[in-house]
């Protein structure tokens, strides 16, 4: 007998899920993805998992390399600091500063990004053009200018580096809404909907949105890469987190004066940003192939 | 043409006004007085008559002075140090874009090329190569690759000098500023080793700024050339029977590096900020590493009109970038913004 539920046996994926079954095929996309969970459970759990604080001074074992060295102990796996700081709690901890504030920023970024995305995409004329302009100059001027400039008005903090890479980060997701929007406002199923009587904002949450948040994933996840490499960097310059906060930029500074006999202080800290950033870049990239391969067929 | 050239002039001449009138604004924003943030105490017990006129007029006269004082080089004077801002940041910027201008040339000699070697080869072996290896190299901290190759390089190898643009042996005359230039032409009895110095100085600086800039090049020009290669006119002239070598220099190679341009334009100010970044950890006396001290001393008159001079160079560069690719390729329109 001939199958005549046809339809109900069919099962069509949605776009989020072509999307991920795309992304699956990719090996190594998947094994990037592996090693940001790991981050992020690391930075999660991290601080559970060990019995030290991160500013606690083991005088006993100052500039102690990691436990493979035959000066090494157990008992501080990656060896310690300058000042005695156990480095694994201090690498835990890092992870969850710079991740955490690096994807916060994006977020923040990414909301005002497409608002104003959406306001230079759907308006004509001098605003537009004023829009426009303003956004040219926050992208063209380099991000470390932004944040010494914000650093000079406000003092140095972790807070005001976010606010520095957030601003510095808004034209990214302001150019591929307005494009986006752009290119969509041509289309027929917005004239249905302007047909239909819909205002601007319905057009853009119940038409345009749902089609541009996949975009919006794969910009995001390479903006945060960009945010961790900026966060890390201001902390290096002494411009973002400051001393005593354990942010992975702040600890390549501080192990700087101790470089040529503790050089694992460097590399570690170094390392764990170098691994989070490629394991985003990783995602982002296998995310974006996945995404046009799927519009492609 | 004519009628982009208006419209890139247009926007660059609105595009600096708003970079002064940013930092006027910002003196108002530091914390402080000021007028003493714009140009710094020295050179307001100079000029009495300016402090009379601060105190007497509103903020657009201000303005207006600030905008004369500009044009006349009359940039103000540095709290930390006294000096006139506007010679010392004409004598800092040559170094800084001596080492952009090698950075950007080995990434450009050395990206497009492969970028065109991994395009042609789509998907295939050589292309997963180059594709993985500039995933990693642009996924480098900029300051971790430079205290790396200070560590091993310098420290451990010992092969080549770790700070500085030229060793203290060397005693040469400042002319332009751009170091090779001017060891080339001053007539010193040491140009040779001097020469070979700088060019020491010059390589890990240099190259931990082109690594990430390379990567980058690399990829975006991959893509270019593999969209090309997808387009329905290159399938028309392989099933013409054209050989391949025709097919790449009359139509891949031409069509690929347009929108490489516009691409590379957006890239400049990240090569600025990896540039600053790394000016400051070999000690390369450029605007960066003032830069960067000038925040630590919270030197306000000199953050205000060194930002103003990088912005501004930046903003030319990146615009007359986007007008060249738009008069190479007329159907790019993006200055048109009032359109649409």
């Amino acid at each position: 007998m001939p199958d005549t539920s046809l339809y109900e046996e069919e099962h069509y994926p949605t776009p989020l899920q072509a999307t991920w079954s795309e992304f699956r095929q990719r090996h190594v996309a998947v094994a990037g993805l592996g090693i940001l969970i790991f981050f992020i459970i690391m930075a999660i759990l991290g601080p559970l998992l060990t019995p030290f604080e991160p500013t606690t001074q083991h005088t006993d074992a100052v500039l102690l390399p990691p436990a493979w060295n035959d000066n090494g102990s157990i008992l501080h796996i990656l060896g310690t600091d300058a000042l005695g700081r156990d480095m694994l709690t201090r690498l835990f901890y890092g992870t969850q500063i710079t991740l955490f504030s690096s994807i916060i920023t994006v977020l923040v970024a990414l909301c005002f990004g497409v608002i104003l995305g959406v306001i230079a995409g759907m308006s004509a004329g001098l605003r537009s053009s004023f829009i426009n302009h303003i956004l040219d100059i926050l992208m063209l001027t380099p991000t470390l200018l932004i944040a010494i400039i914000i650093m000079a008005m406000l003092g140095t903090g972790l807070t005001n580096a976010m606010l520095a890479i957030g601003l510095a980060l808004i034209p990214r997701f302001v150019h591929v809404t307005r494009d986006f929007v752009r290119q969509e406002m041509s289309k027929d199923y917005i004239l249905t909907a302007k047909l239909d009587g819909a205002t601007s904002s319905a057009l853009f949450i119940y038409n345009i949105l749902p089609n541009m948040v996949e975009r919006l994933i794969v910009q995001g996840t390479l903006a945060i890469s960009i945010a961790i490499l900026d966060i890390s960097a201001l902390g290096f310059l002494n411009l973002g987190a400051q001393t005593l906060m354990p942010e992975l930029g702040v600890m390549i500074a501080d192990a700087l004066s101790t470089a040529y006999i503790a050089p694992w202080n460097i590399l570690l800290p170094g390392l764990a940003i170098f691994l989070m950033v490629l394991s985003v870049n990783i995602v982002g990239d296998g995310l974006r192939s996945a995404h046009r391969n799927r519009m492609s067929h | 043409m004519i009628n982009t050239l208006f419209r890139f002039l247009n926007l660059t001449f609105i595009t600096l006004c708003i970079l002064v009138v940013l930092s006027f604004a910002l003196a108002y924003f530091f914390p402080g007085d000021t007028w003493l943030n714009l140009f710094g105490a020295e050179f307001i017990q100079d000029q009495p008559t300016l402090m009379l006129v601060a105190e007497q007029t509103n903020v657009l006269m201000a303005f207006w002075y600030y905008i004369q004082a500009l044009l006349e080089g009359e940039w103000g004077v540095s709290f930390a140090t006294g000096n006139a801002l506007y010679p010392e940041i004409m004598r800092l910027l040559p170094a800084t874009l001596e080492l952009s201008l090698y950075a950007i040339t080995i990434a450009l000699v050395l990206g497009i090329p492969l970028g065109f070697i991994a395009g042609m080869q789509y998907h295939k072996k050589i292309d997963n190569i180059f594709m993985s290896s500039s995933m990693v190299m642009y996924s480098f901290p900029v300051f971790w690759l430079a205290l790396l190759l200070i560590l091993i390089v310098s420290l451990q190898a010992q092969w080549l000098p770790m700070s500085g643009r030229l060793s203290l042996l060397f005693d040469i005359p400042h002319r332009t500023g751009f170091i090779l230039l001017d060891i080339w032409l001053s007539d010193v009895p040491y140009k040779q080793a001097a020469l070979y110095d700088a060019l020491q100085h010059l390589i890990l600086p240099t190259l931990s700024v082109s690594f990430i800039a390379f990567a980058v090049f690399l990829r975006t020009t991959r893509r270019s050339v593999a969209d090309v290669l997808q387009t329905e006119y290159i399938k028309c002239a392989q099933t013409r029977g054209l050989p391949s070598s025709t097919i790449f220099f009359r139509h891949v190679l031409r069509n690929a590096l347009l929108p490489v341009l516009p691409l590379l334009a957006l890239q400049i100010s990240t090569l600025m900020t990896n540039v600053m970044i790394v000016e400051t950890i070999f000690s390369w006396p450029g605007i960066g590493d003032w830069l960067i001290q000038a925040i630590y001393e919270r030197d306000f008159p000199a953050i205000r009109a060194g930002m103003l001079l990088v912005a501004m160079v930046v903003v030319v560069m990146t615009l007359s970038l986007e007008c060249l690719s738009q008069m190479i390729d007329p159907t790019r329109d993006r200055f048109a913004y009032a359109r649409h």
